[in-house]
């Protein structure tokens, strides 16, 4: 049976991976199918792999596709290298202010996880900064013309509960600027103790830079792979394998970890879900665990807050105040999303009562479900 | 060319961004803007420039790759290491 244009995307994004059951059609795709795959290639931030599937000689095409695909990612590698360019600046901007931070994702993992770096695209750039520093980082990142894109509900918000927020800067890059993983639940259960207590590093033009350890790097990318998108993005998918089956990751350190910070769930499903999208036949220990793994009612409540359709901030947010560990907290974290600042409030919603109504909504939606 | 520019070893500036983009490199100059690319013939002479070494040396490893004339190799590579040196992609070294 010809393989879809799905089948030969997650071909794409599993191609080089050892075991990796990719389908690919045995002559070149037609017009319209090309057309298809080179969106979704794109979409995806897959070119890199593409390039290299064709090399290989798995992806038959004719000599204009093979010369289309090389010229769409020489255009995505040099976006990433802009991209480079500009997180050595933000980086030195930090350091110069005397904030600590380390790479996450898109750099970090293609220097430090793949063979050859244009294999692993990405479009921003992530950093994580302790949340002691947090506002410093935010200050400094203003003051050097970055714009910050959301503001905080309240002032030490940020620092206390959220994610994180993201700035713009003049050439129009965007800096993903981190203070945990993700927002809700799971976030709030990092233990950022050990997100700092040890460390990877990675040369970039002559520079030293700091990432996540191997098995921290490797929660990370299931916790961007699982939690990320409603439907898991193959690029974290892409990672997780890639991680999993180069050997430097120390599974039972991963297991130590995942079970420390009750992100069992948010693990299992990554892999499992990778291991099922890239159609890897080859079996872990790992991967056998995450396909035998059952999430209990609570935590599955919790990944639906993640990766429901109609999953929403609010829903998150009323996750996250349960997750919270004392009442003070779960107080203080209601009252900073009750009564934000004005310039929150302004162009999210159209005013405190509608903002209201769309929390009423998202906790009405989760009653009639449970 | 100089005894000297024979003796001369070259390697590429490591203080610069770059990525393989199929049979091409990109290269950037952090703080830069602009991306440079280099050909294929060019992306031979950046591979070759992985570790350090002379005219000589690159063009006896590149004309044996291309089957192409010695003297023609060595007249190319010396005018695309002055070029890459000016562009700061690669400099001379002592070792």
């Amino acid at each position: 049976m010809r393989p879809t244009t799905e089948d030969v995307l997650t071909s794409v994004a599993g191609h080089g991976i050892p075991g990796a059951m990719g389908r690919w059609p045995d002559e070149p795709l037609d017009a319209s199918g090309w057309s298809s795959l080179t969106s979704r290639v794109r979409a995806q931030r897959l070119s890199g792999l593409l390039v290299e599937s064709i090399a290989s000689g798995s992806l038959p095409t004719t000599p204009t596709q093979a010369e289309a695909a090389a010229e769409a990612h020489f255009h995505a590698a040099c976006d990433s290298l802009r991209l480079e360019s500009g997180l050595l600046g933000v980086v030195e901007t930090l350091q110069a202010a005397g904030v600590q931070a380390r790479v996450l994702k898109g750099s970090a993992v293609a220097h430090l996880d793949y063979p050859d770096p244009a294999q692993r695209l990405f479009g921003d750039i992530d950093l994580i900064v302790r949340s002691e520093q947090f506002d410093d980082a935010v200050a400094v990142l203003s003051e050097n013309g970055n714009h910050r894109r959301y503001p905080q509900p309240r002032a030490g918000f940020d620092r206390r509960f959220s994610k994180g927020t993201s700035f713009r800067t003049a050439d129009r890059l965007e800096i993903d600027l981190h203070r945990t993983f993700v927002m809700g639940p799971y976030g709030l259960r990092v233990d950022l103790d050990e997100v700092w207590r040890t460390e990877s590093r990675f040369e970039l033009a002559g520079r030293s830079l700091s990432a996540l350890d191997n098995e921290v790097r490797f929660v990370h990318a299931c916790f961007h792979a699982a939690l990320g998108d409603v439907v898991p993005r193959l690029v974290p998918q892409r990672d997780v394998v890639q991680m999993l089956l180069s050997n430097r990751v120390d599974v039972a350190r991963v297991r130590s970890i995942a079970q420390h910070w009750q992100a069992e769930p948010v693990v299992a499903r990554a892999v499992a879900y990778a291991w099922q999208t890239l159609r890897i036949a080859d079996v872990t220990a790992l991967s056998s665990w995450a396909h035998r793994y059952v999430p209990s009612d609570r935590a599955q409540r919790e990944l639906a807050v993640y990766t429901d359709l109609n999953g929403s901030y609010a829903a998150k947010s009323l996750a996250a105040i349960r997750a919270l560990p004392s009442v003070r907290d779960k107080a203080a974290f209601a009252l900073c999303l009750t009564f934000p600042e004005r310039a929150y409030v302004t162009g999210r919603h159209s005013g405190p009562r509608d903002r209201w109504q769309r929390g009423l909504r998202a906790l009405a939606l989760r009653r009639q479900r449970a | 060319m100089t005894t000297k520019s024979w003796q001369e070893k070259w390697i590429r500036n490591d203080t610069v961004l770059w990525r393989l983009a199929s049979d091409r490199v990109v290269v950037l100059r952090a703080g830069g803007q602009d991306v440079l690319s280099l050909d294929p013939t060019g992306r031979a002479v950046w591979d070759a420039l992985d570790r350090p070494a002379t005219l000589q040396e690159l063009a006896d490893r590149l004309a044996a790759r291309y089957a192409a004339p010695r003297d023609q190799v060595e007249r190319d590579v010396h005018a695309l290491l002055l070029e890459m040196e000016h562009l700061q992609l690669a400099a001379r070294t002592a070792s």
